[in-house]
């Protein structure tokens, strides 16, 4: 299925590799191979070289994008990397290199999960090899960084031994591993990015640093699994908003991606029980009855889930697997109240002077808070100077506006933006020319990017969390978490 | 289409652009001349990308990075490695450490290992092996330690015995010799009383890669197929593989396949798998694995023990399964359908790929005479498509971002199969703004097919804005996807004037890309919908000057030669074209101008007479271009040499306005069809077929198993029923298939099925034998054809054209006792049938007839047109017919083209 596997650092050092199928003599630690597949996902160029018809960027694969490249002297094709990535983008996942392998990747923490394959396989399912593999990973070092992995090189190559054999996947699921795993993992304390979590609360499942077996700290003592793991689960309702609107206010396109993450460290693995409200509803087409119910598009399912009683009581059971799972996953859109509006307006003071304000109402109660908000608002490349004041309202926190000259946008941000509170930001932009219909266009639009803890947008909620069986004297740790974030939170101007 | 528009106005033209189009997909070749690009590029390495220093040091920092306790030898701890290094040389290390060649620390490593031995505390063993196994990650070479890491070999410690092994992997193609060595004990440990070490022990055997091994290793392989625990099962059975790849011959003589056959009833479905997977590779040629009922049917009730990718394996196999009947395949489907509702990606699409084979198997087809309610194929695709439209949207958005870029891709494939299938959900696949730029174009492309009468507004406006997008690419794919929805009229009333509007206010906004985009969108647009011309003449002489780009100057030229008649300033807008040639760098611009001036010659003599001069002769002067030079030298000579002038002007002027037809570049359903055969895989994501990316020798062609498979009454592959597998299933509130059929006797065929399968072979062959006008004539009862019909030959050819090849119903070759010696006898007898006859012909080996006949019904009459060829020797007749118009209803129609083709067969009755 794939011929090798490897894993480069963000500057593009090979930090694991295996070979599977021989490449006509390549070894699996040979740099050349990766090290061609680094230059271009670094500097893609918007097409995959010598694979005609092939799917370029600009869409019709035609010759003209082809031929000005096969001829560096042509001028008109800068030939700095940098222009050429501006101009075509991300490498996507997928493509197909001079060898004629296509290879796929996966970007995790900043590290290229990769493989390369000459058959004609399904890259959804390489792709789930992948982050399939990333994850194991992960849940056996505690953290995903180079430095974890290096440190574990030899644990993970007794992984790779085992979830790979002959470039087909083998054992993948983290607690069948187990039995074949006889290295411990080395932790390494996580990068310090507390800095941006203004509440413990608002920590993420995955911001637990706990490998799954027994490990060695970076003194080589030993931690023993059974005395120092605590019994405990982590459970997260997690929502991502990615809502549109346009420059009068009016929201022309919101969707929730959802999905209810857990992590469980509960001793003897026992079965749980989780409900969730029992008037959710499912398509969008039968929810008109029920006005009052949470109606959610789709929603699906890990594995492991038994959905025996989901049809009637809205609740799941399951065994929870090791390591960081995704219990279900559910999207909604449409009508939904979003947490914050943005009203922006532009005002042509002088033919060369613009005053643009950016007002924001928090719609969330006011025992709720949004933390590490951002708004950003682009101005014209024209732009020579720029000044912000803000008007803030008491309980915001942190609040900082100023204009970044070098990417030309105004950044505007707060620690903590209290609930039923309103913002204004004004800006005094000045141009270096008349402000044209075009240059106008350029202004926005505005993104915004925030968190809002122990807050759901859905009101989707979790009825209870049990451990099926009665257990005396059986008292877990649950932390349960709601989190808000923004996808993509955006206002046309 | 692109190319089209910027090109001169005739046929030969667009044939010549169509040849080009087909070139375009290109021959698998040009990966081969691409590899020697790759060198090229290779070699233009910066030398401190793969200088000796660099790797020195980045060993040395990973080196240190990886062992902040240290081995007996030290190590500079980690940071700046240089500094450090020269600053405290701890454990006796000075900065010649950085200098050294990478010889020293081999040779340090050595005597390490030498101590090896002696060593006693575990852990200071292990991390000795760790460096060794560091250095050889890193590249470099530490294969010279081969013989003191093979005395390691021997020990309890499994952790220092996977390292051993990997080394051994590494090394043992480079140096077979000394592998050798270690064989004995590689053989001993597979027999060892503890399955882990077996397994290992195996899978480093086979992973050797030594052809001179096999004696050795297809013993204990043999064994490993029996043994007691299922990893080993499993780890002999990949080892199987690696066997075959080394060598074919012993392979056969071992007969493993049989084994491997056998081994599809291992109670455990890791193992099972494997076999798949094995069987697939080694049978690659014929697609895969054989497969039967009993095989499908047993591996399906097993379907929930396996594991996340397991399952792929079973799911893999359904597509080149036939079910034996409708019901079958419904249970199938009814089996499966619980897992799109997990979040198991792969799974999810193995199982659309499966539902939609399914549904081609069990679907009627046209000519096919079961129960009419039975659903058609295109039905049950669609359904198929209606049931996996939410899992696979939800799988889109929750998923990581390379997920989503490759379901954007299965998306789309899934919208050519049933349009309008993903079109409520079209706000899904709106732009975010934290998607990555491979992610938002394939969503801006994807949008403009969501595109109906409800949506297109929406999608209209939303494209409106992303135009205006930083991101160059973005901008123009968006007015790409608006003119697109425009050309295929997709947004109903009024939306292609709408979005010519606004196109047209693009072609203002003074921005280079925008503004060409906009003109070749236009061009096209100019060319499906001439109504269009009205809103865009205006600004054309306006957008001439300013449009810098070739593209977009190309298609402006087009249009004002084109439409020049009813744009007054035209002449005069081409005339500073052409003053200025001179600076015309593109030849593409160069030959529209060429074309564009000669069409307008014609409507307008007087005001171009003498700008065609001098173009003509600045053109055939101009050496940049063969083509340009010829086509220029063609047009004079044309109009010096042609008496009449009106006829040069039929031939130039003929407009490349087709209402009607498609264009050329978008009649891809034969790629298109190629495409859902290989769904879920990467020609999904490519767009292309297997051949143009991977070499011939990998390609595995798909292939259908016959649809009956006959056991043999001793069959070895008859499924076991296995009380405790169903109860499993049964827990886990799966369906299950129930066996119809005896365990081991071949399935005797279904009645439904039986007439299903004659049906298809179509129109019977036994049919002509009785050919009785007078039992035709008695189903003929509900089809009467008009006695007198005329139709334009023009008119049968645009009825022709509206109707789509793939509508046509096309007969298998009918064998006929003789040909007909002229066409006239056949066309007489037609006539009396009231099948007419628009044109015929005889060609060496074959006559050829269009027909057509239209139908007296209450529709207004449909017509029948009808593309028979007579092969002269063997003497046969194959007939294509088209509806048009008539009753809307599929079935009908269907019925009404039979008894026509009965009819047919019957006038011509004195030759069939």
């Amino acid at each position: 299925m794939i011929v090798n596997f490897f894993i480069l650092s963000p500057r593009g050092d090979t930090v694991i590799a295996k070979t599977y199928r021989s490449q006509s003599g390549v070894g699996a630690n040979e740099r050349s191979h990766t090290e061609a597949f680094f230059r271009k996902v670094k500097f893609w160029d918007g097409v995959a070289p010598g694979t005609p018809g092939m799917d370029t960027t600009l869409g019709l694969g035609d010759g003209k994008l082809l031929s000005l490249e096969d001829d560096p002297d042509n001028g008109t094709v800068s030939a700095n990397p940098k222009d050429s990535k501006k101009q075509f983008g991300d490498a996507p996942p997928v493509f197909v290199m001079p060898d004629g392998y296509s290879y796929m990747h996966v970007k995790r923490n900043g590290l290229v999960f990769g493989c390369a394959t000459e058959k004609n396989v399904s890259p959804v399912v390489v792709i789930e090899l992948l982050s399939k593999i990333a994850k194991v990973f992960k849940d056996y070092c505690g953290t995903l960084s180079e430095e974890s992995i290096r440190k574990n090189f030899i644990l993970l190559y007794e992984l790779l031994d085992e979830l790979l054999d002959y470039g087909y996947p083998q054992v993948t699921q983290t607690e069948n591993l187990k039995a074949f795993v006889y290295n411990e993992p080395i932790v390494v304390a996580p990068v310090a990015d507390t800095g941006k979590m203004i509440n413990p609360k608002t920590a993420s499942a995955s911001a637990v640093h706990k490998p799954v077996i027994g490990s060695v700290d970076s003194d080589g003592r030993k931690t023993s699994l059974s005395t120092n793991q605590k019994n405990e689960i982590f459970v997260d309702i997690l929502e991502r908003l990615s809502v549109l609107f346009s420059n009068n206010g009016y929201v022309l396109n919101s969707t929730i991606d959802g999905c209810i993450q857990m992590k469980s460290y509960l001793a003897g693995n026992p079965q749980l029980r989780l409900a969730l409200n029992e008037d959710l509803a499912i398509g969008r087409s039968n929810n008109s009855a029920y006005g009052s119910g949470v109606t959610v598009d789709d929603i699906n399912f890990n594995d492991c889930v038994n959905l025996s009683e989901w049809e009637h009581g809205r609740t799941l059971s399951f065994y929870p697997p090791d390591g960081e799972f995704i219990v279900l996953n559910y999207r909604m859109t449409g009508e939904f109240k979003s947490p914050f509006r943005i009203f922006p307006s532009i005002e042509e003071v002088e033919s060369n002077k613009l005053e643009i304000s950016v007002h924001v109402r928090a719609e969330i109660p006011d025992n709720h808070f949004g933390a590490n908000v951002s708004i950003e608002v682009p101005l014209p490349q024209t732009t020579n100077a720029a000044t912000c004041s803000v008007v803030s309202t008491p309980g915001a926190n942190g609040v900082n506006a100023e204009y970044m000259s070098q990417d030309k946008k105004l950044i505007w941000t707060f620690k903590k933006f209290p609930g039923c509170t309103e913002q204004t930001m004004r800006a005094k932009v000045t141009l270096s020319g008349p402000c044209t219909s075009q240059i106008r266009r350029e202004i926005g639009p505005i993104n915004m990017t925030f968190e809002i803890p122990m807050y759901n947008v859905s009101s989707l909620q979790v009825r209870y969390l049990r451990i099926a069986e009665n257990m005396p004297g059986y008292t877990p740790y649950r932390w349960v978490r709601y989190v808000t974030q923004s996808s993509s939170y955006v206002c046309r101007l | 289409m692109m190319d089209l528009t910027m090109d001169m106005g005739h046929r030969a033209a667009l044939l010549a652009v169509q040849a080009a189009a087909c070139s375009a997909s290109g021959p698998p070749g040009n990966i081969e001349s691409s590899r020697w690009q790759f060198q090229q590029v290779h070699s233009k390495f910066p030398a401190s990308f793969f200088g000796p220093h660099t790797l020195g040091s980045r060993s040395a920092r990973m080196l240190g990075s990886a062992y902040l306790q240290g081995g007996p030898g030290g190590m500079p701890p980690p940071g700046q490695p240089g500094t450090s290094g020269q600053q405290n040389g701890a454990g006796g290390k000075d900065d010649s450490y950085f200098t050294e060649s990478r010889k020293g620390e081999v040779n340090e490593l050595r005597t390490l290992l030498r101590t090896f031995g002696t060593e006693k505390d575990r852990q200071r063993k292990r991390d000795i092996m760790k460096k060794v196994i560091a250095y050889m990650t890193l590249g470099i070479d530490v294969s010279r330690l081969f013989t003191e890491m093979m005395l390691a070999i021997e020990t309890r410690d499994l952790v220092i015995k996977k390292m051993v092994y990997l080394f051994l992997c590494n090394y043992a193609e480079t140096h077979p010799d000394l592998a050798q060595m270690c064989t004995n004990t590689l053989v001993k440990d597979s027999g060892n009383e503890d399955p882990m070490v077996r397994g290992l022990a195996l899978r480093a055997l086979c992973s050797l890669r030594l052809p001179q091994m096999i004696e050795y290793t297809s013993e204990p392989l043999r064994r490993s197929l029996q043994d007691g625990h299922a990893y080993v099962r499993k780890t002999g059975v990949m080892g199987i593989l690696k066997m075959y790849h080394l060598n074919r011959e012993e392979f056969d003589r071992k007969a493993f396949t049989d084994i491997l056959y056998d081994m599809l009833r291992d109670p455990d479905s890791s193992v099972v798998s494997n076999c798949i997977l094995v069987l697939n590779e080694i049978m690659e040629e014929e697609g895969g694995m054989a497969l039967n009922r009993a095989v499908m049917l047993h591996l399906l009730n097993r379907i929930h023990e396996f594991s996340e990718f397991g399952i792929l394996s079973v799911l893999d196999l359904i597509p080149r399964y036939i079910p034996a009947n409708d019901e079958e395949g419904f249970q199938i489907m009814n089996l499966l359908d619980p897992v799109l509702r997990t979040a198991n990606s792969s799974a999810v699409c193995a199982t659309i790929r499966a539902f939609l084979s399914i549904a081609e198997s069990i679907g009627k087809r046209p000519g096919d005479d079961r129960d009419p309610d039975s659903p058609t194929v295109d039905d049950l695709k669609k359904q198929v498509c209606i049931r996996i439209r939410a899992p696979l949207v939800t799988l889109m958005s929750s998923g990581s971002s390379e997920l989503t870029y490759v379901l954007l891709k299965y998306v789309d494939q899934l919208i050519d199969l049933c349009p309008g299938i993903f079109d409520e959900e079209y706000r899904m696949f709106y732009v975010r703004f934290s998607d990555a730029s491979h992610i938002k174009h394939s969503k801006v492309r994807l949008l403009a097919k969501l595109a109906n009468p409800q949506t297109a507004p929406d999608i209209v406006a939303e494209m409106g804005e992303l135009v205006a997008d930083g991101d160059e690419t973005m901008g123009r794919l968006a007015v790409r996807s608006m003119g697109a929805i425009a050309l295929h009229d997709t947004g109903g009333q009024g939306c292609v004037e709408s979005i010519a509007r606004r196109l047209v206010e693009m072609l203002d906004l003074q921005v280079p890309h925008v503004s060409s985009e906009a003109a070749t969108a236009l061009a096209g647009l100019a060319r499906r919908h001439p109504d269009t011309i009205a809103v865009m003449s205006a600004p054309l002489p306006r957008a001439l000057r300013y449009i810098t780009e070739p593209q977009g100057k190309a298609s402006v030229i087009f249009l004002l030669g084109e439409y020049g008649e009813s744009i007054q300033e035209a002449p005069y807008s081409l005339e500073k074209v052409i003053d200025n040639y001179d600076n015309i760098v593109d030849d593409g611009v160069k030959t529209a101008l060429l074309a564009a001036t000669v069409k307008l010659f014609f409507h307008r003599p007087p005001e171009c007479q003498h700008m065609l001069g001098r173009l003509f002769k600045k053109a055939t002067e101009d050496v940049s271009s063969q083509d340009l030079h010829d086509r220029a030298l063609f047009y004079y000579r044309l109009l010096r040499s042609s008496p009449d002038p009106d006829i040069v002007k039929s031939i130039i002027s003929k407009s490349m306005t087709m209402s009607t037809r498609q264009f050329a570049e978008e009649d891809d359903s034969e790629l298109k069809a190629a495409l859902m055969d290989e769904f879920n895989t990467l020609c999904t994501v490519y767009r292309c077929k297997p051949e143009n990316f991977i070499e011939d020798a990998n390609i595995v062609p798909f292939v259908r198993m016959p649809k009956e498979h006959p056991l043999p009454s001793d069959a070895p592959l008859a499924p076991v029923p296995d009380p405790g597998v169903n109860a499993v299933t049964d827990q886990l509130g799966g369906a299950s298939i129930t066996e119809q059929q005896g365990q081991a006797a071949p399935p005797p065929p279904a009645p439904a099925v039986t007439s299903g399968e004659v049906d298809l072979l179509g129109f019977g062959f036994d049919e002509p034998a009785t050919p009785a006008p007078v039992s035709s004539a008695g189903s003929l009862q509900s089809l009467s054809l008009k006695a007198s019909v005329t139709l334009s030959g023009d008119a049968y050819q645009s009825l022709w054209g509206s109707v789509p090849d793939g509508e046509a119903i096309v007969t298998p070759a009918l064998p006929m006792r003789t040909a007909p010696s002229a066409t006239d006898a056949v066309e007489a007898s037609l006539k009396t049938f009231n099948v007419f006859t628009m044109a015929s012909g005889e060609l060496p080996t074959e006559f050829k007839f269009f027909l057509y006949g239209q139908e007296e019904d209450a529709f207004g009459g449909g017509f029948f047109l009808i593309q028979a060829i007579m092969l002269k020797a063997p003497a046969s007749l194959s007939l294509t017919i088209k509806v048009s118009g008539g009753d809307p209803d599929p079935t009908k129609r269907k019925e009404k083209t039979d008894q026509l083709i009965e009819l047919i067969k019957s006038s011509l009755g004195q030759y069939i």
